[in-house]
């Protein structure tokens, strides 16, 4: 005989308790009204996020079946047209094989240059705030401020760092360096320039995801006999791959979109060798192709969005194994 | 030999001392726990015997050699951490493993140390596991097993039971008795629990501001208090305590008043406060040295009014007021007391406690000092 531990009719009456057991499987009244209430709340955003976000992705695709015109004005319906033009492009070519450049490099320059810093504002000595302020200051300054800085800084004629080898008797103001002139020097200082700006992003979630660790775990570790690199390598990076992982998902999204960096810093030249998808798909724009320029920005968006699923199937198992 | 001497040891954080001047001698193969509430200095005493704390002053032998400045891995301690302080992305095999891996033992023996420990803690099911797929209490076991595979000297241990429920604080500490009692090595255990640290000590150090109250057996500190606070802090429902209480004497028979009433000394009792004749002094009772008034005799009683009543089946606690102050008295079930009742309580004066109310300190233990 199986006991029975529900609440007798005497005891219900005595403590007040009462109300009528649900089937199993359907929601009480207190579940659906909650319910209604998040959908309620989240209404505004998902229009919102239509508007500005689903809409022109879908108008993007559709104007990448167009040809020619400007803003849907003066076009005609060309299939896969623009496609097959990309695909014969060598413009084309050269600007996704420098997106994919630019954020390899960028992207693994600002992970281990994010980390290291990371970990050197986690470390315990006087006056660390000054180092994790410090971290904060170059993106801080606003991408498009900051290439026209560093460009200045560059410039050939009276840059600061022509300036500086030239009172270092390195040269002469004659013959003065044309830093973005170069193909090779345009392209590793706008590598620079981009590790620079951003490494504080990768810093600072790198810098959190550290603080989440318990300090017992280092004591733990340092009790068991791990060095200070054991402890990095065996102990510290395994717990930070979460963070490190979201950290490289967002940054190669936007490195893959970047455009303001380059645009005010080389506007692609010399030549096109600094011209990323971004500035080949605004001078596509400004030559009133829209329809091809859409079709560029299509790669771009498959290419991020894959990116998008990976990072977003990342949280999810890193929540779960949470 | 890995018996743990402290000689003078001081800790200081800034201007603040948290450690004052210990000295203790933890001997080869001893369970020795650290007891004290928050803040009095047992933990940091604790991490300075595993080098994760600098020592400000003093030296600290493990065996016969200075360690104020070994590291923690040359220390040959292992430590067990209060929130357990595994590696959630390493298996069970692996958290156990760890420390043998960095020293360089050879897999096979790696291997059969980490079965070892896991069979003796029933581990075995669980070593492909990551921390987070365990309970509290086979964390807890993990945690312990890591410290064993180890096969260190000294084991130190921070409050390892407080994160387990009540029942598998019990089970627990059982467990790491049983292992101490297997293993026979030296341990230092820091509690703020006196049950722990009364079930599980071969001796105690009982710490308040820093400061040793007093080193002894479990049964020495219950019956012997050094100190109010000693007195207070080992036994449970804790001590009750009559402050200005006087001793007085009249036709030969010394007596201290509790409010209106008052209680008959023993004579030998007599003997050890007299110096106290005339004056004030502060009394202790524990809740267990009231008897069934049947068996009390004249003097030896305590009138009151009982405030509530804990039923625990096997006993009772009574919260009674007596001439004023608020007595807490364990009785047999078969007393009947109820909320509001007037209450005759029998007093065991054997088994009273008196205390110098300006240093605190015991002036005598009575029944243990008859014996």
């Amino acid at each position: 005989m199986q006991a029975t531990f529900a609440p007798t009719d005497e005891v219900r009456e005595s403590t007040g308790m009462s109300g009528a057991a649900l089937p199993p499987g359907r929601r009480g009244p207190l579940a659906r009204r909650e319910e209604r209430l998040a959908f309620a709340m989240l209404t505004p955003v998902l229009l919102a996020l239509f508007a500005l976000g689903l809409y022109p992705a879908i108008t993007t695709v559709w104007y990448s079946l167009q040809s020619g015109g400007y803003q849907g004005i003066n076009t005609s319906y060309a299939g896969f047209a623009n496609y097959i033009r990309l695909f014969h492009d060598p413009l084309f070519w050269s600007s996704l094989r420098f997106s994919l450049l630019f954020s390899i490099i960028t992207v693994s320059g600002q992970m281990i240059l994010g980390t290291a810093l990371a970990l050197f504002a986690n470390a315990k000595f006087p006056g660390r705030w000054v180092l994790r302020a410090a971290i904060l200051f170059p993106w801080a300054i606003p991408t498009a401020t900051n290439s026209v800085i560093w460009a200045y800084m560059f410039n050939y004629q009276y840059g600061l760092f022509n300036s500086i080898l030239i009172h270092l008797h390195v040269i002469t103001p004659a013959t003065t360096i044309n830093w973005l002139g170069g193909t090779t020097s345009a392209t590793v200082l706008i590598y620079i320039i981009a590790i620079w700006k951003a490494n504080s992003l990768v810093a600072l979630l790198v810098l959190a995801g550290l603080q989440s660790i318990p300090d017992e775990i280092y004591e733990a570790a340092r009790v068991d006999g791990a060095t200070y690199f054991q402890t990095l390598w065996r102990v510290t990076l395994p717990l930070l791959r979460p963070t490190l992982i979201v950290a490289l998902i967002v940054r190669i999204i936007e490195s893959l979109q970047a455009f303001d960096i380059i645009s005010a810093f080389t506007n692609g030249s010399p030549g096109t060798s600094t011209q990323n998808l971004g500035l080949y798909i605004y001078s596509e724009i400004s030559n009133g192709d829209f329809g091809y320029s859409s079709t560029i920005a299509t790669v771009v968006m498959v290419l991020t969005v894959a990116f998008i699923f990976f990072y977003l199937r990342t949280l999810t198992r890193s929540a779960s194994a949470r | 030999m890995a018996q743990v001497r402290l000689e003078h040891i001081y800790k200081r954080f800034g201007t603040v001392e948290v450690v004052k001047d210990i000295n203790l001698e933890i001997l080869d193969g001893e369970f020795l726990v650290l007891v004290g509430p928050s803040g009095c200095g047992k933990t940091t005493i604790l991490r300075m015997i595993a080098g994760l704390e600098e020592i400000s002053d003093g030296n600290l032998f493990i065996g016969d050699k200075l360690v104020n400045d070994v590291p923690p891995k040359d220390r040959d301690i292992a430590m067990v951490f209060q929130n357990y302080a595994l590696y959630p992305h390493m298996s069970v095999f692996e958290n156990m493993a760890f420390s043998l891996k960095l020293r360089g033992i050879p897999r096979q023996d790696i291997e059969q140390r980490v079965a070892t420990a896991a069979d003796m803690l029933e581990l075995r099911p669980y070593l492909k596991r990551r921390p987070k797929e365990l309970s509290g209490g086979q964390r807890q076991r993990v945690a312990l097993g890591r410290a064993i595979v180890r096969e260190p000297k000294v084991f130190l241990m921070d409050e390892p039971l407080s994160n387990l429920d009540a029942k598998l604080r019990v089970q627990t500490r059982a467990e790491i008795s049983r292992l101490h009692l297997r293993l026979r090595r030296t341990t230092v255990y820091v509690t703020h629990d006196q049950t722990e640290a009364m079930t599980m000590g071969d001796r105690i150090v009982v710490l308040s501001g820093g400061v040793i109250q007093q080193l002894g057996t479990p049964q020495e500190l219950y019956d012997h208090p050094a100190n109010q606070f000693v007195a207070g802090f080992i036994g449970s429902p804790s001590m009750n305590f009559f402050p200005n209480t006087k001793v007085t004497r009249s036709d030969g028979t010394v007596r201290v008043g509790v409010g209106d009433q008052y209680l008959t000394l023993p004579q030998d009792v007599a003997d050890r406060v007299k110096g106290f004749e005339g004056r004030e002094v502060t009394l202790g009772l524990r809740p267990e040295a009231f008897t069934n008034v049947a068996d009390a005799s004249a003097g030896s009683t305590l009138t009151g009014t009982v405030d509530v009543v804990e039923h625990l089946g096997n006993e009772q606690l009574v919260y009674a007021k007596v001439s004023g102050a608020t007595v807490l008295a364990r009785v047999d079930p078969s007393v009947h007391a109820r909320a509001g009742d007037n209450i005759t309580l029998g007093v065991r004066t054997d088994h009273m406690h008196v205390f110098d109310p300006e240093t605190t300190k015991a002036l005598t233990s009575l029944q243990v000092a008859r014996a």
